[in-house]
């Protein structure tokens, strides 16, 4: 697009009204008679428009959460005839009550405090949130798959603070780690999920019982 | 090469290892998911419709005809569809905003969700500076000067950098296909 030699840096800004009341004036009487800023100023004009359809806030567009695209690849997973089908679904259920089960008693038993060795963690993860809300967590083998210390600050608000750790398997899974309280948004908990190294690649915090919204997120460093 | 978009839909129906869909995804998910936030006001509600499309073109895709419209726009035509279907149950989602009855104002309300996807989008592909000197310009309402004078920046600076900021985001509108 070629540009007018002496007003061409002019054009946008009056196409956005940000000339002074003068120099928007000489331009209007420029344009009357320069063809390159005749034919430029419609696809200027159209600009202010445009903008005002978004608010700066929502830039950038929000971005579908990391989960997601796992979260998919597991359905169609579970809905192909090869993959197990229904009995697949079964098993799922079955696995997921265990799991709650396992989750309840993680809650009852488990809020220590963290020694903060971490000698014995095979990997570990930083989490965080767009909301502020960030963890670390050490993972440590156990015969029961692996145990979760996890220390979180400024989880956002949940009904009951109570929230849920999900473990994203390698092949789209989510496991539960199990679910804890965090009043304050703060906890320091010991959780275990039936995962062994290798197996999963992702920690995903989200209120209990559900997948969404996720509350933070972090990528394992074996 | 890339595969084109086509030739990934047609392949879903075959596909074990899922590489298809996830590309699928990773072209045309957050777009998707930005438009359906936009039309939504609710990322929860938005999530689970982009889920869905891409579980739909799975499960649809032999229906798909490569002469009547690109993967995109069917992509798009499923996720209208899906966000339809959520907004009639906006009585049990509180968080999704009032929705019209009359169809023509229902299409008006979903080309002005991707028009902002598409602009949000645009202004997102800027440098700072350039995005800054907009929201200052546009946003803010000063002048010329009056940004000169606060930012201790050139008056020459402040036009010519508004002037590309505007030729970009034009540009990158235009690549989108937006016209107006």
């Amino acid at each position: 697009m070629r540009a007018c030699p002496t007003h061409g840096d002019l054009l946008a800004a009056y196409a956005l009204g940000a000339l002074e009341p003068d120099e928007a004036e000489a331009m209007r009487r420029h344009i009357e008679t320069c063809a390159i800023c005749r034919e430029q100023l419609p696809s200027m004009r159209s600009l202010p428009g445009l903008l005002d359809t978004v608010d700066l806030a929502d830039v950038p567009p929000p971005q579908p959460p990391a989960w997601l695209e796992e979260s998919l690849l597991d359905q169609i997973a579970r809905e192909t005839p090869r993959h197990g089908g229904r009995r697949g679904r079964t098993r799922r259920r079955v696995l997921a009550g265990a799991l709650a089960a396992a989750a309840a008693m993680a809650v009852a038993v488990l809020a220590i405090v963290l020694s903060g060795d971490d000698e014995e963690a095979y990997a570990r993860a930083n989490l965080d949130g767009e909301t502020g809300a960030r963890a670390y967590a050490r993972l440590e083998a156990v015969p029961a798959g692996t145990r979760v210390s996890l220390r979180a600050r400024e989880l956002g608000r949940v009904p009951g603070n109570r929230y849920e750790l999900w473990c994203i398997a390698t092949d789209g899974r989510w496991v539960s780690g199990g679910s804890f309280r965090a009043p304050g948004g703060e906890a320091e908990v010991v959780l275990t999920a039936a995962v062994g190294p290798g197996e999963y690649h992702r920690l995903v915090v989200t209120p209990e019982g559900r997948r969404a919204p996720t509350l933070m997120r972090g990528t394992l460093e074996y | 090469m890339a595969r084109s978009d086509a030739s990934l839909l047609h392949q879903l129906p075959h596909d074990r290892s899922g590489e298809a869909l996830r590309e699928l995804y990773r072209r045309f998910g957050g777009e998707l998911f930005g438009f359906a936030c936009n039309a939504l006001g609710d990322r929860e509600a938005a999530e689970e419709v982009v889920q869905d499309v891409f579980a739909r073109a799975w499960r649809q895709a032999e229906r798909y005809d490569e002469d009547r419209a690109s993967v995109r726009t069917w992509l798009f035509a499923i996720a209208r569809n899906r966000i339809v279907d959520v907004r009639r149950r906006a009585s049990v989602r509180p968080a999704v905003a009032a929705w019209p009855h009359e169809p023509e104002a229902q299409a008006h309300v979903l080309e002005q969700a991707v028009l902002r996807w598409q602009v949000a989008a645009a202004l997102a592909r800027l440098t700072p500076d350039h995005r800054e000197v907009i929201r200052l310009a546009h946003y803010a309402g000063l002048s010329l000067r009056e940004i000169s004078e606060r930012q201790g920046i050139p008056l020459g600076t402040v036009k010519s950098r508004l002037s590309y900021a505007l030729r970009s985001l034009r540009l990158i509108l235009d690549e989108m296909g937006v016209e107006a």
